[in-house]
């Protein structure tokens, strides 16, 4: 009788350590997507953070090498060339005073691996007239690469979400 | 053998089966294994192949896949060169407000929109099976691509319309990519999963199959010194046996526990050893009371017979008083043929007292130069008598010997005798003696008739003459016989060469432990007048 109880406890303790194990090993993926996850929605903070104080170094940290970019119905490749169109756009104009940000349900990230999608729209305001000056969207591809998130691809797109 | 020795050798020589039965068992059993590694060679092969094809099909899923997110990938950045509403105009133009593009723009871009759609209509009809999971993934792809183509289609010149489609057409596109790269990536995933599989799988075979060689190669060992040692071990103890009986010892017996045909060899060997023990024994007994019959018939025989002789010898010698030419004649042929018995017994006598061990040899130091001047003495008067020249060749580091003198003699005057006897007139004889290899050989060499090859192991024996030796009508057939037995008793050794028609020559042999001395001691012992007695003529 007392060995079949040790048998039953011994059999109970690799039931729960096995079964510990198992949801461990499924938490453990679901911590990780949700880890990338924000760590790509970290892209949209920069991006806010670098057109709100017109740091264009800021903004150009956030971009892959070879990263492309199609907006305003043409296409540029590469971080110089992404980096002019940023350099004459309206929020980094030193007459500007635009502050940038992103209604919460405006954005929408998706990860699959070490690549994943951002989108988000932005509302650009203008400080001196106290309206809305521009609000623009973009699907982005990201993907991580030598462990950093960085846009690879950015699309312009027609703003379209709604509360 | 001993148990202990090792218990897995004891085990299989007990096992009651023949040598052939544990032979086949053993091989039977490599050659198991043998095809056990085979089976799994192939099942390994199996697999591997089995492996190949599904890395094949994932390759070609996830170049379909790729190619489908490419396809959704460039709608999507098609449909972006649209996307330019006044806003973006303004905040690419320094914030100064500037037209977009025209609501109409897609409208515009119809021919490259309707090409990626064609490319994007193609992908979806894939080449392949997909796998019930990358299924609804598919289906959403080919839903999306079917929203979008219709809602591309629906795009009119009404801005106010334009607009709202256009940007449902970017959110499909936009899903259609995720979608299409959730499909690229779980293939992706699969075939590095297989590519993981396949890796571990390689190691897995490579390890069972180092760990079934390795198997094999020890039970091949194990199994051929296990069964070296049953089989051959029971047969070197049977042969170590049998020379032990060769050699006279049947003492003890040849311990086999085998249960097989070496098992019986063993037991044979001990019950030869049993018998061969029980015979030599009566044998033994046998020729000892035949020697001991020998020796008292001799004495008693030889006797009466001196009295013959003596008497005969003094009736020849007229002592009491005169005999006729033909008591003469008579008495001759007793004194001849007294004379002739007496040899006979006398050999006879020696014979039986060698066999019955009741020689003693009286070992002492002499000259064997001098002994074989003396027999040739004694034997040169006949040798003239029958015109038969006689010679001495002595080497001159050969002189001193260790041995029984009047043995020795004895030897040498039988061997003069025979050659004496049997070389016909103008025929030769030579005496030689000579050191070789530690020991003196003495040799009598004539120019008789030859001995047959057959004969010459036969004349050593007792009472064995060769033909030619029958007809002479002389000798007794004891006199080798006797010689070899007086040879060997010092140690030597004595044969014949010969052929027949061409002269014979006996050899013998004395151990030169403390023989061949220099010649200047042989000089000193002569000279102090030390000569032995001539031995008596038989």
């Amino acid at each position: 009788m007392k060995k079949a109880l040790i048998i039953v406890v011994a059999a109970g303790l690799v039931f729960a350590v096995g079964a510990y194990g198992a949801e461990r090993g499924g938490s453990g993926a679901v911590v990780q997507k949700q880890a990338a996850l924000y760590q790509i929605q970290q892209i949209e903070k920069t991006w806010h953070k670098a057109a709100s104080t017109k740091n264009l170094d800021l903004m150009m940290s956030i971009w892959a090498q070879n990263a492309t970019m199609t907006i305003g119905g043409s296409t540029v490749t590469g971080k110089d060339a992404i980096r002019d169109v940023f350099a004459k756009a309206g929020p980094f104009q030193p007459q500007n005073h635009w502050i940038s940000d992103t209604a919460a349900y405006k954005i929408r990230a998706t990860v699959n691996g070490n690549r994943g999608t951002l989108y988000f729209e932005c509302h650009y305001i203008d400080v001196d007239t106290q309206k809305v000056a521009a609000v623009v969207g973009a699907d982005q591809q990201v993907q991580k690469i030598k462990g950093k998130w960085l846009i690879t691809n950015l699309a312009a797109s027609t703003v379209t979400l709604q509360p | 053998m001993q148990r202990a020795e090792n218990p897995l050798v004891w085990a299989v020589a007990r096992v009651p089966a023949r040598v052939r039965t544990k032979l086949l068992v053993a091989f039977l059993a490599i050659a198991t294994l043998l095809v056990v590694i085979a089976l799994v060679g192939l099942r390994v092969l199996g697999d591997s192949n089995s492996r190949a094809e599904r890395l094949g099909a994932l390759q070609v899923r996830v170049g379909g896949y790729r190619e489908l997110e490419a396809d959704a990938a460039l709608l999507r950045q098609v449909l972006a060169l649209c996307a330019s509403t006044p806003d973006y105009a303004k905040w690419l133009n320094g914030g100064k407000p500037t037209a977009g593009a025209p609501a109409t723009c897609l409208k515009s871009m119809e021919q490259p929109v309707d090409a990626v759609l064609a490319l994007l209509g193609s992908a979806t009809r894939l080449g392949f099976h997909p796998e019930p999971d990358e299924a609804t993934s598919l289906r959403r792809v080919r839903k999306d691509y079917a929203d979008v183509k219709t809602t591309v289609a629906k795009i009119t010149d009404s801005s106010a319309q334009a607009f709202p489609l256009h940007a449902r057409a970017e959110t499909l596109s936009v899903d259609l990519e995720v979608a299409a790269r959730s499909l690229a990536e779980t293939a992706t995933g699969k075939t590095n999963a297989l590519i993981a599989e396949n890796r571990s799988a390689y190691e897995s075979s490579r390890n069972l199959f180092i760990g079934l060689a390795a198997g094999t190669i020890f039970l091949a060992l194990l199994l051929g010194f296990i069964l070296s040692r049953a089989l051959t071990g029971p047969l070197g103890r049977a042969q170590s046996r049998l020379a032990e009986i060769a050699a006279g010892d049947f003492s003890s017996h040849v311990d086999v526990p085998n249960r097989d045909e070496l098992g019986a060899l063993a037991a044979d060997v001990n019950r030869t050893n049993d018998e061969l023990r029980r015979l030599y024994g009566e044998l033994e007994t046998a020729s000892r009371h035949k020697s001991e019959f020998l020796a008292n018939m001799s004495h008693e025989l030889r006797t009466p017979l001196n009295a013959i002789i003596g008497f005969s010898q003094v009736l020849r010698q007229r002592l009491f008083g005169e005999v006729n030419e033909k008591q003469e004649e008579y008495l001759d042929d007793i004194l001849s043929s007294g004379n002739h018995l007496l040899s006979l017994i006398n050999d006879v006598l020696d014979l039986s007292k060698v066999e019955a061990g009741q020689v003693e040899l009286e070992v002492a130091t002499f000259s064997l130069r001098e002994a074989l001047e003396r027999g040739v003495v004694m034997v040169r008067e006949r040798a003239v008598k029958n015109g038969v020249h006689l010679s001495l060749e002595l080497s001159p580091d050969v002189d001193l010997v260790d041995g029984d003198e009047r043995r020795v003699r004895q030897v040498v005057f039988n061997l003069l005798s025979n050659a004496v006897k049997f070389t016909p007139a103008g025929g030769s004889i030579v005496v030689a003696d000579l050191r070789v290899d530690g020991e003196v050989q003495v040799s009598v060499m004539d120019t008789g008739p030859g001995i047959a090859p057959e004969d010459q192991q036969r004349i050593f024996e007792e009472f064995q003459q060769t033909d030619v030796g029958v007809q002479h009508r002389e000798g007794t057939g004891l006199g080798l016989a006797l010689s070899k037995r007086l040879v060997e008793l010092h140690g030597g050794r004595i044969w014949v060469e010969s052929q027949p028609g061409h002269g014979s020559r006996f050899v013998f042999t004395l151990p030169l432990e403390q023989s061949a001395r220099p010649a200047e001691e042989h000089a000193l012992r002569s000279s102090a007048g030390t000569v032995p007695a001539p031995a008596p003529n038989r």
